[in-house]
């Protein structure tokens, strides 16, 4: 997305080439499922479009059949940015539950409590999703424990109900969604059990190509000089083979931080400020600092400014 | 499993270098340093791109084709100007910041020169000299030397195009030096060089060679896959006449019986049964043992044990003290190496130290009881909601709390025989490192190795509960592994602990998975013959002791490391619960892995 005027979604995957049959479902699906004016807000404007042909059919396809989706895949592989326009494109409100070792039902469903006069039951965002047909973006699903995510499972098979105890059988409206990411790597994280991994279409999400990198930030920053862009692409790949070597650990593995860098350098910063900032400095190991600094210079020289980086 | 391990700075070298071929399975076979001991990274991405543009094996064999000459050193900086020109001019349009990172290798080059002593420079190879100053000052934009025709004929030559194939650019070399030196390449067969692809030199950095460590067998004989072929000594099967002997040797080697006589003979009568039973036992303590080969310093033992052994010591020969004394200073020597190798690899070992101790927190945190605490919203506690209406109390609602209760202690029991013997510094870290990371995770963790020699089965503690870890690297191997009598003594010591019921006990095992040991299977009831402790036999008993000690309650899982030929017998010894680690890296995960598994199996339990 860029800067300017945010064009909408469909426009783009139209533009990418994704298949037609499934952008006129999305259409469809939009047409049969409106809104209430009270939940637009919830609709999220992505900052980031996800870029790949495969797995954007694949997501709308299961999104369309009335699958839930589970975003699998290592850190920076856009699970949460493909979360977020898939939303987005069938424009539909988002509740995002953060899962963590606490998370237990209550939190996701609802739990009690005084409202100064009397108990009342206060509704948890799996619950209003369910209520709203909402997207239930269930982030990080598996740092949870299995007995927390148990109350999730009729929820997520074809029963698509969820039973509040002490209060009531809620059934899910037909436009609700889940979709849920994973990460392999993360300390505290698990294996799903099996009942929970077949209640969703599983999406092994890939690592960025070259290409979709380049699309992504020509996307963010239309105006930048493209010889340059395409070093930072390659910069980027290279430090996440290094991170897949165990050479660095994964903190420097950050698009997100590449992207912020590029920023800090419109803001006026040189480029090497930005990527020390930015990407170098998120390894607080002063080693690791050393080789991933070196990548960086291998690459991207330590002065460019933003006359020099971006048009104008 | 041979590995190569590098310093700090040889790893950064190492890490340019594979950026810049764009692969990490490549070992390099050269390395460029400074002259303080720095990596240069200009030189070391000229030696990636050799990687990424060349066949860099015909590359090698070239530059080594000349290692015999007297001016091998001339004609390594030479040719490295020449494939520096080559590699760069490749390389260039992909990497723009190139030229900028040439230019400060040029002028690095300048500052090197005004810092030289008149008595460095007249050590220099003025050729040489002369192309590298000419080469740095047309890339820096400085005043060109003065050549002579024939050096300037060199400049020319030393113009490797970027347009050279791995066969153009062994031809401009050879042309090269045949052409200024009258040096004939081709003269030296590859057949000849013989396998030089280990061999690492250096160059820009004279008379410091990079050290490559690597491990390589002590021992026996190795084969590719770092499996040890063990001679089946038959000096190692004993005669009765020589049990004297033989406990003097063990004592010797590994200290007093942590034991007294009637606990020993208790574990004996737990541990030597079925196929164990003619094993003898032996429990001692690393960390009470010391590795001084003087007898007089060595010496321990109470009064009464001293009075024995000086009447033994007249009846043996003095074999064994040789022998108690080489396998102590062997011990004191490999102690030595493995604190030197967890010490190369203390970085990432730090890492994965942190990295464990985190996860297993987070397994901790998950799989423990949380403690209900007080809260105005969750679950509202019935006996407590009478205060609501009458006191206005809103905390009537209960939550999980922050507090845990869990009572975890994890035993790590290492395979210390002989078949170890090329992994044992890494061993030694691998078990460092769980010990660190549990313990940091307030798990107290004892370390374990067990081995069989001399007929006895010998359980070493190198670092009990609440011990500092440093013991571990006491670790040795040598002997054979009787492994069930070792898991069958493990559930002994295990058993001491019972009490409480909310105890959970874990035990790695680190292990190679092939049971072997020189003291036979007594025959059974049908069996006419002795079989040999080993293969199916081998493995048969020790999956019956793993599941004796599951039986009792002890979560039990296997961390492999070892040849793959044995790994079929892991499955069937420790069921779904092993994990295989062939790198250190892969440590932490596997370590994780099972405990999470172990943890949720004895909840399911």
């Amino acid at each position: 997305m860029t800067d300017g005027k945010r064009e909408d979604i469909l426009t783009v995957l139209r533009r990418e080439g994704i298949r037609e049959e499934l952008l006129t479902g999305v259409e469809d699906f939009r047409r049969l499922y409106p809104v209430n004016e009270t939940d637009r807000e919830r609709i999220p404007h992505p900052e980031y479009m996800y870029y790949g042909k495969t797995v954007w059919e694949q997501a709308l396809a299961a999104i369309l059949a009335g699958r839930n989706l589970l975003l699998a895949g290592p850190k920076a592989t856009g699970k949460n940015v493909l979360a977020e326009n898939l939303a987005a494109v069938f424009l539909r409100p988002v509740w995002n539950v953060s899962f963590h070792i606490g998370t237990d039902a209550s939190y996701l469903i609802g739990t009690d409590t005084y409202d100064g006069s009397r108990v009342i039951f206060r509704e948890g965002p799996v619950l209003l999703t369910a209520l709203k047909g909402g997207f239930g973006v269930l982030d990080e699903i598996n740092m949870a424990k299995n007995e927390a995510l148990a109350v999730l499972h009729a929820a997520l098979d074809f029963r698509r109900v969820l039973d509040v105890p002490g209060y009531a059988r809620v059934e899910l409206k037909p436009e609700t969604r889940f979709i849920a990411t994973m990460n392999y790597g993360y300390a505290g994280t698990r294996e799903l059990n099996e009942a929970l991994t077949s209640r969703f279409a599983v999406l092994d999400m890939p690592v960025i190509s070259e290409e979709d990198l380049m699309k992504l930030i020509r996307g963010r920053f239309p105006d930048m000089n493209e010889k340059i862009c395409s070093q930072f692409v390659l910069l980027y790949l290279e430090i996440s083979k290094k991170a897949e070597h165990a050479e660095i650990s994964e903190r420097a593995l950050d698009l997100r931080g590449l992207l912020d860098a590029l920023m800090l350098i419109r803001q006026g910063l040189t480029s090497g400020e930005a990527l020390d900032m930015c990407i170098v400095n998120k390894s607080f190991d002063s080693y690791e600092r050393g080789l991933i600094r070196d990548c960086v210079l291998a690459r991207i020289p330590d002065d460019l400014t933003k006359e020099v980086v971006f048009r104008g | 499993m041979i590995k190569r391990n590098y310093s700090g700075n040889q790893r950064k070298a190492c890490n340019v270098i594979w950026n810049a071929a764009g692969r990490y399975d490549y070992d390099p076979p050269f390395m460029a340093f400074r002259t303080n001991g720095t990596p240069d990274f200009y030189f070391n991405m000229v030696i990636g791109f050799i990687e990424k543009y060349f066949d860099s094996g015909r590359v090698e064999v070239f530059l080594e084709s000349y290692r015999q000459d007297r001016r091998a050193d001339e004609f390594d900086d030479l040719l490295w100007l020449g494939i520096e020109n080559c590699v760069y001019e490749k390389e260039l349009a992909s990497r723009p910041i190139l030229s900028a990172l040439r230019k400060k290798r040029g002028e690095e080059f300048f500052r090197y020169a005004q810092d030289m002593s008149e008595q460095q420079m007249m050590l220099q190879s003025m050729p040489v000299w002369n192309q590298q100053e000419a080469r740095w000052a047309e890339v820096t934009g400085r005043r060109m030397p003065l050549l002579s025709g024939r050096e300037k004929r060199m400049q020319e030559s030393l113009r490797f195009s970027g347009n050279f194939g791995t066969d153009d650019l062994i031809q401009a070399m050879g042309d090269f030096l045949g052409t200024f030196f009258d040096f004939d390449s081709g003269r030296v067969s590859g057949s000849r060089l013989g396998p030089v692809r280990n061999r690492i030199f250096h160059f820009l950095h004279r008379g410091r060679p990079v050290r490559d460590l690597l491990i390589v067998p002590a021992g026996g004989t190795v084969s590719e896959n770092g499996l040890v072929t063990l001679p089946h000594d038959a000096d190692l099967r004993r005669g009765s006449g020589r049990a004297e002997k033989d406990e003097k040797y063990i004592r010797g080697c590994f200290g007093d019986c942590v034991y007294d006589e009637a606990r020993m003979e208790m574990l004996r009568a737990e541990v030597c049964t079925g196929a164990d039973q003619n094993v003898r036992l032996w429990l001692s303590s690393a960390g009470k043992m010391s590795f001084d080969t003087e007898p007089s310093d060595r010496d321990t033992r109470k009064e009464q044990t001293e009075k024995r052994d000086r009447t033994l010591a007249k009846k043996l020969s003095d074999s064994c003290e040789r022998d108690i004394r080489m396998t102590l200073s062997d011990r004191r020597r490999q102690a030595e190496k493995n604190l030197e190798f967890y010490k190369t690899w203390q970085l990432p070992a730090r890492e994965a130290v942190r990295k464990l101790a985190q996860e297993t927190e987070a397994i901790l945190a998950t799989y423990m009881r949380h403690l209900p605490t007080g809260a105005r919203a969750g679950s509202l506690c019935a006996e407590k909601a009478w205060r609501l209406p009458v006191l206005s109390d809103p905390a009537v609602f209960l939550k999980p709390g922050d507090e845990t209760e869990h009572h975890i202690t994890a035993d790590l029991l290492l395979d210390a025989s002989q078949s170890r013997m090329n992994d044992q510094e890494v061993i030694a870290a691998e078990a460092y490192i769980t010990a660190k990371a549990l313990s940091r995770a307030g798990i107290p963790v004892r370390v374990v190795d067990f081995h069989s020699l001399r007929g006895y089965t010998v359980l070493e503690i190198l670092k009990d509960y609440g011990e500092d870890p440093e013991g571990i690297f006491r670790y040795f191997a040598g002997g054979w592994n009787r492994d069930s009598a070792a898991l069958k003594c493990m559930r002994a010591l295990l058993h001491d602990q019972t009490g409480d019921p909310d105890h959970i006990r874990l035990l790695f095992v680190l292990t190679d998975a092939s049971p072997n040991d020189d003291l036979p299977i007594p025959p059974s009831g049908n069996g006419k013959r002795p079989r040999e402790y080993e293969g199916a036999a081998g493995v048969r008993e020790t999956a019956a002791a793993v599941k004796a000690l599951r039986e009792d309650g002890v979560c039990t899982a296997a961390v492999f490391h070892g040849a793959s030929i044995h790994l079929e017998n892991v499955p069937q010894i420790y069921g779904d619960c092993f994990t295989c680690v062939r790198r250190m890296r892969q440590l932490s995960d596997g370590i994780r892995i099972l405990t999470e598994q172990m943890l949720r199996n004895y909840r399911r339990d």
